[in-house]
C-alpha cells in the first residue's frame, strides 16, 4: 500500500473514530437550545441528525449558514458517497459525450433496425435519468452541504422540466440539474436563469427549440414569465409574450458531431445554440422597455429585463419564502426580501441570509407540513441512513411515487405544490403511514447495523433526550407500548403528528 | 368479512370516540337507487376541442388547419361523424361516445369556459375548480365541496385522485384515493389495529379528521373492491388510467359515493396533434372508451347518472408553425348520461369565422361554466337559487336544457 493510500485510510478511520464518539458525545450532553436548534436544522437541511446537529453547535447559527450558501466552495462529500457518484456514467461523461454515442449508434437500414436503435436509446436514457435520481437521493441522505441541496431541490422544481418523453431530456437531466441548476443554487438569480435558458434540456421541454424566425413557439416565452420570472400576476401581456417569442427564436438544440452555423454561439459544453439566420430580427418591447440590440445579445438584454424585474424580485422572493418559511408568507416578510433581492443584484445567497435571520422565520420552525420528498428523505436520515453503498435508489423512488413526488416527475413546468392542501389530504396521508411502515420494516431487514449506520431505537440517547421530549404526550404513549418492537416503534416514530412538520 | 363485521371494523375508530363519517350509513340503510350520481371528468392541458366537437361547416375551419383539419363527414371513416348540419364528432369516438349521442344521452355546450385573459394552464384549472369566478383570491373552497353542503342529507363524495385538488378542497370532508394502478387487496387485522394506534396519535391536532377519514376510506374502498376478477389478466391489453379505475368507480358510486371527481390530462398538444389519427385521437379513444365502460359497470344506475366533461380553455383555432395548436380560449362541455336530454349542442353558440374569433385567435366563451353548471345541479338536485348563489357565487344560472 503506498503512503499516500495508507494516509487517506488513516484520515478515513480517523473520521469514522471522530463520528462515532461525536454520536457517544452528543448521547451525553443536553446542551441549552438543542430542540430549538434541531427545528432550524429541520428547516434548513432535510432532517437533523445527531450528527448534523453538533456541527451546528460546534460553528454556530451564523457560521453554519454562512458555509452552507458559498457559492464558490462546498464541503467534500462522505468518500464511500463520492465513490458511489463517481461510478456513474453521468460523472464519468459530459451530456456531450452522452448525446454523441447516442446520434453514433448505428440506424441500420431496415425498420426494424431503426425501431431497435430508438429502443436501445430510450432504454440508455431512462437508465441515465435513474443514474441522476440515485446522486440526488445520495446527496440528499448524505451530503454535508445540505441547504445546497434543498435549493437545488426548490430551484430544479422552480425551473421544471420532465423527465419523461423526449429522450433528450431523460439522458440531460443530469446535466441539467449539475450544471444549471446545482451550480448556481446559492449564486446570482441571473446567472441561473441564463444557465437554465441556454440548456437542451429546457429547450426541447419548453419547445424553444422549434421557436425560429417565420414559425414562432411561444411556449417558452410564456412559461419563462408566467413561472419562472415575473409571475402570473407580473403584469406582461399577450403582446409581452408573442414579443419575447419573437426574441428567443433561434436560440435552440445542435446535432452532436455538425459543425456550427456560422456564426452560431453554443452554449452547454455545445449541445444548445444560438443560430442567427433563425432569428426574427429587428428591435422589439419587453414590458415597455425597448429591445434594440442584435442576435445573442438581444437575448441576453431581455434576460436582463425580466432578471431586474421588481415583480421578480416579488415572485422569487414569495416563492423562496413559500417553500422556506410559511405557505401563505408575511407580506413584510415578502417587501423585506424582494428589497434584499434587488439591492444585492438577485444575489440568492444574499436573499437567503434575510430570510433565515428573519423573527417571521424563527416563529415558523415546527409549523411547516413535509411534502413527501422531505418527508421520505428525513426518515431515512433519521431512522437509518445505513451505509452509502446499500441505499437503495429504485426503492426510495417507488415510495416517492406512491406519495405523489417521484423526482423529475412533475409533468407540467409549474413544478410540485409547496403548500400543505396539496399534500395532507386524508388519501395521502394513509399512503404516508403506508410508506412510514416500508421505511421502518426496510431497514431493519439490513442486519446487523454496522459500525457507522445507527438504528435509532427506544432506548437510543437521541430519542431519549433530543426526540422524544418534542413530542405530545399522546405520542409517547403510543410509542411507549411499542418499545419492544423496534420495526413498529420506528413506523410509529414517523407517523407522529410532530414528524409530519418541519 | 360479513356486514356485520365489516360495520364493526369501520365502526371501531368510532368506538374510539373519533366518530363516523355522518351520511354513510344513512346510504347504506336505505334504497341505493334513488340518489343521482354526478362524476366531474377534468381534461388537464387543455384538450383541443375544435378538432373534438368539429365546426366541419365552416370553410374557415379547414382553411385555418391545413394539416390538422377532420375532413367533412363522407363515407371515410377518417372523416367527422356527422351530428348536426354545422357539428362534426372526431372520428376517434365512433365506437365508445357517437353512441351515447345516437341514444340521445350525449351532449355538448361549445364556446364555454370561464372568462379570463390568462392563458395560463395552471392557474386556469385552479380558477375552474375553485368556481369562483376570474377575480377572487378565496382559495378556501373548491364547487363540488360547496355542492356537497348543499344537498340533503349529504352526500358521500370522493375525489379519485392521488391528492386532493382544489376543486373538492373545504368544509365537507372529502377524501381522497387514486384507483388507476394496481390491485386492491382485501383489509388485514394488523392494518385496522396499526390505523388505531396511528389515529389515537392525531387526537386533538389539526390532522385529526383527515388520518380518520383516510383509514375509513381506505377500509372502505378495499373491501368494496377487493377480489375484482382483473379482466387484463386474461390477455388484453391491460387498462391503465382512467381505463382501470373506470369499473372501479362505477362499482364506488353504486355502493356507496354520489359525487366523484377524476382527471386526465396529457392535452396539450403544441406540436404533432396529429388528425384523424395521432397522438389527440389517441387521448379521446382512451378518454371514450373509458366512459363508455362506466356507464355500462352502472347498468341500471346510469339512468341517474350524470358525467360532466371539462378542460380549462381551448387551443387556437388556427394550427400552429409545428402542427399543433397553442393555448386557447373557448371550450367544448361534454354532459353524458341516462337522464341527459341528449342529442344535441346546446347553449350559446356562432358561426366559426374569422370575426367572431377571440382576439382573432380562438373560440369566444359564450356560455360561462359555471352558469351552465349551475343550471344543471338546479335541476339535477332541485336546489333554490340561495344554494346556486353559495355554490357559484356572482354566476347566473341558466337551464340550457341538459336535463
Amino acid at each position: 500500500m503506498s503512503r499516500t493510500n495508507r494516509r487517506h485510510t488513516f484520515a478515513n478511520w480517523l473520521q469514522v473514530c471522530v463520528l462515532v464518539c461525536a454520536g457517544f458525545w452528543v448521547s451525553g450532553v443536553v446542551q441549552a437550545g438543542e430542540r430549538e436548534d434541531v427545528l432550524w436544522l429541520n428547516r434548513l437541511s432535510f432532517g437533523a441528525t445527531p450528527q448534523s446537529l453538533l456541527e451546528l453547535q460546534k460553528m454556530g447559527r451564523g457560521s453554519w449558514l454562512t458555509r452552507q450558501l458559498r457559492a464558490d466552495t462546498a464541503d467534500p462529500l462522505p468518500p464511500a458517497v463520492q465513490e458511489r457518484i463517481n461510478a456513474l456514467r453521468i460523472t464519468q461523461q459530459t451530456g456531450l459525450q452522452l448525446l454523441t454515442h447516442q446520434a453514433e449508434l448505428p440506424r441500420g437500414d431496415s425498420k426494424e433496425a431503426r425501431v431497435a436503435t430508438a429502443k436501445q436509446i430510450r432504454a440508455e436514457s431512462a437508465a441515465l435519468r435513474h443514474e441522476t435520481v440515485e446522486r440526488a437521493l445520495l446527496q440528499a441522505v448524505y451530503s454535508p452541504n445540505q441547504l445546497r441541496e434543498l435549493l437545488t431541490w426548490f430551484w430544479f422544481n422552480h425551473f421544471n422540466v420532465a423527465a419523461h418523453g423526449p429522450v433528450t431530456i431523460m439522458a440531460l437531466v443530469g446535466d441539467y440539474e449539475q450544471y444549471a441548476i446545482r451550480r448556481h443554487a446559492t449564486g446570482r438569480f441571473r446567472d441561473l436563469l441564463e444557465a437554465v435558458v441556454t440548456h437542451p434540456a429546457m429547450l426541447v421541454y419548453l419547445n424553444n427549440n422549434r421557436n425560429v424566425r417565420g414559425r414562432i413557439n411561444e411556449n417558452y416565452a410564456r412559461e419563462l414569465m408566467e413561472l419562472h420570472t415575473l409571475g402570473v400576476d407580473g403584469g406582461y401581456t399577450q403582446q409581452d409574450v408573442q414579443q419575447l417569442a419573437k426574441i428567443l427564436t433561434g436560440l435552440g438544440t445542435s446535432q452532436p458531431g455538425q459543425e456550427p452555423a456560422p456564426e452560431a454561439v453554443r452554449f452547454s459544453q455545445g449541445m444548445a445554440e444560438f443560430v442567427p439566420k433563425r432569428h426574427e430580427p429587428g428591435g422589439k418591447v419587453l414590458l415597455g422597455q425597448k429591445i434594440d440590440r442584435e442576435g445573442w445579445a438581444q437575448i441576453q438584454q431581455a434576460l436582463d429585463v425580466l432578471a431586474r424585474h421588481p415583480a421578480t424580485a416579488r415572485y422569487i422572493s414569495l416563492k423562496l419564502a413559500r417553500y422556506f418559511v410559511a405557505d401563505e408568507p408575511p407580506p413584510e416578510l415578502i417587501s423585506r426580501l424582494s428589497k434584499r433581492f434587488l439591492e444585492s443584484e438577485g444575489d440568492i445567497s444574499a436573499v437567503m441570509q434575510t430570510l433565515v435571520m428573519s423573527p417571521e422565520f424563527e416563529a415558523s420552525l415546527g409549523k411547516k407540513f413535509k411534502d413527501p420528498v422531505q418527508y421520505v428523505i428525513s426518515a431515512i436520515r433519521l431512522v437509518s441512513p445505513g451505509e452509502p453503498a446499500d441505499l437503495r435508489a429504485h426503492r426510495i423512488q417507488g415510495w416517492l411515487r406512491l406519495l405523489e413526488q417521484p423526482l423529475y416527475g412533475r409533468q407540467t413546468p409549474d413544478g410540485y405544490p409547496m403548500t400543505a392542501a396539496a399534500w395532507n389530504g386524508s388519501g395521502q396521508m394513509t399512503q404516508r403511514f403506508d410508506v412510514a411502515l416500508q421505511i421502518a420494516q426496510a431497514h431493519h431487514g439490513e442486519t446487523p447495523p454496522k459500525l457507522l449506520s445507527r438504528l435509532l431505537g427506544s432506548q437510543d440517547a437521541w430519542s431519549q433526550n433530543v426526540l422524544l421530549p418534542g413530542l405530545s404526550g399522546r405520542s409517547r404513549e403510543t410509542l411507549q407500548e411499542a418499545q419492544n418492537q423496534p420495526v413498529t416503534w420506528r413506523q410509529l416514530l414517523l407517523s407522529t403528528p410532530e414528524f409530519m412538520f418541519r | 368479512m360479513s356486514a356485520l363485521n365489516r360495520r364493526e371494523s369501520l365502526c371501531r375508530l368510532g368506538a374510539l370516540g373519533l366518530g363516523c363519517v355522518p351520511g354513510v350509513y344513512a346510504a347504506e340503510a336505505t334504497s341505493k337507487t334513488e340518489s343521482p350520481r354526478l362524476l366531474v371528468v377534468m381534461l388537464r392541458g387543455a384538450y383541443d376541442a375544435t378538432n373534438t366537437l368539429i365546426p366541419y361547416s365552416s370553410s374557415f375551419y379547414h382553411e385555418a388547419r391545413p394539416h390538422l383539419a377532420i375532413a367533412k363527414p363522407s363515407s371515410d371513416e377518417y372523416s367527422a361523424i356527422e351530428l348536426t348540419a354545422e357539428w362534426g364528432l372526431h372520428p376517434a369516438l365512433r365506437s365508445s361516445l357517437f353512441p351515447f349521442w345516437q341514444a340521445k344521452s350525449l351532449a355538448f355546450v361549445p364556446f364555454s369556459g370561464l372568462e379570463d385573459p390568462s392563458r395560463s394552464h395552471f392557474e386556469m384549472q385552479d380558477k375552474i375548480e375553485f368556481g369562483r369566478g376570474a377575480r377572487s383570491s378565496d382559495y378556501s373552497s373548491g364547487f363540488l365541496n360547496r355542492l356537497v353542503a348543499e344537498i340533503s342529507p349529504i352526500p358521500p363524495a370522493m375525489a379519485f385522485t392521488g391528492t386532493l385538488t382544489p376543486i373538492f378542497r373545504g368544509a365537507s370532508r372529502v377524501p381522497n384515493m387514486a384507483l388507476e394502478n394496481g390491485v386492491i387487496r382485501p383489509v388485514s387485522p394488523q392494518e385496522i389495529e396499526r390505523s388505531e394506534h396511528i389515529a389515537r396519535m392525531y387526537e386533538g391536532t389539526a390532522l385529526a379528521a383527515s388520518v380518520r377519514e383516510g383509514f375509513e376510506t381506505r377500509q372502505r374502498v378495499q373491501q368494496q373492491l377487493a377480489g375484482e376478477m382483473e379482466a387484463a389478466s386474461r390477455g388484453a391489453t391491460s387498462p391503465r388510467g382512467l381505463g382501470l379505475a373506470a369499473p372501479r368507480i362505477a362499482k364506488l358510486l353504486r355502493e356507496t359515493y354520489r359525487i366523484g371527481f377524476i382527471d386526465v390530462g396529457r392535452w396539450d398538444t403544441h406540436v404533432g396533434q396529429g388528425a384523424a389519427t395521432g397522438v389527440l385521437a389517441d387521448r379521446l379513444s382512451e378518454l371514450g372508451s373509458s366512459l363508455a365502460v362506466l356507464a355500462h359497470e352502472l347498468g341500471a344506475l346510469w339512468a341517474h347518472t350524470t358525467v360532466v366533461v371539462l378542460s380549462e380553455f381551448g387551443r387556437t383555432f388556427r394550427e400552429n408553425g409545428n402542427r399543433g395548436t397553442d393555448h386557447g380560449h373557448g371550450s367544448v362541455m361534454w354532459v353524458l348520461g341516462g337522464g341527459v336530454r341528449g342529442g344535441r349542442v346546446l347553449g350559446e353558440q356562432v358561426a366559426s369565422e374569422p370575426q367572431t374569433l377571440n382576439q382573432n385567435r380562438d373560440w369566444p366563451i359564450l356560455n360561462d361554466y359555471r352558469s351552465v353548471l349551475a343550471g344543471l345541479f338546479a335541476r339535477q338536485y332541485g336546489l333554490t337559487s340561495a344554494a346556486l348563489e353559495r355554490i357559484f357565487p356572482g354566476a347566473q344560472p341558466r337551464d340550457v336544457g341538459l336535463i
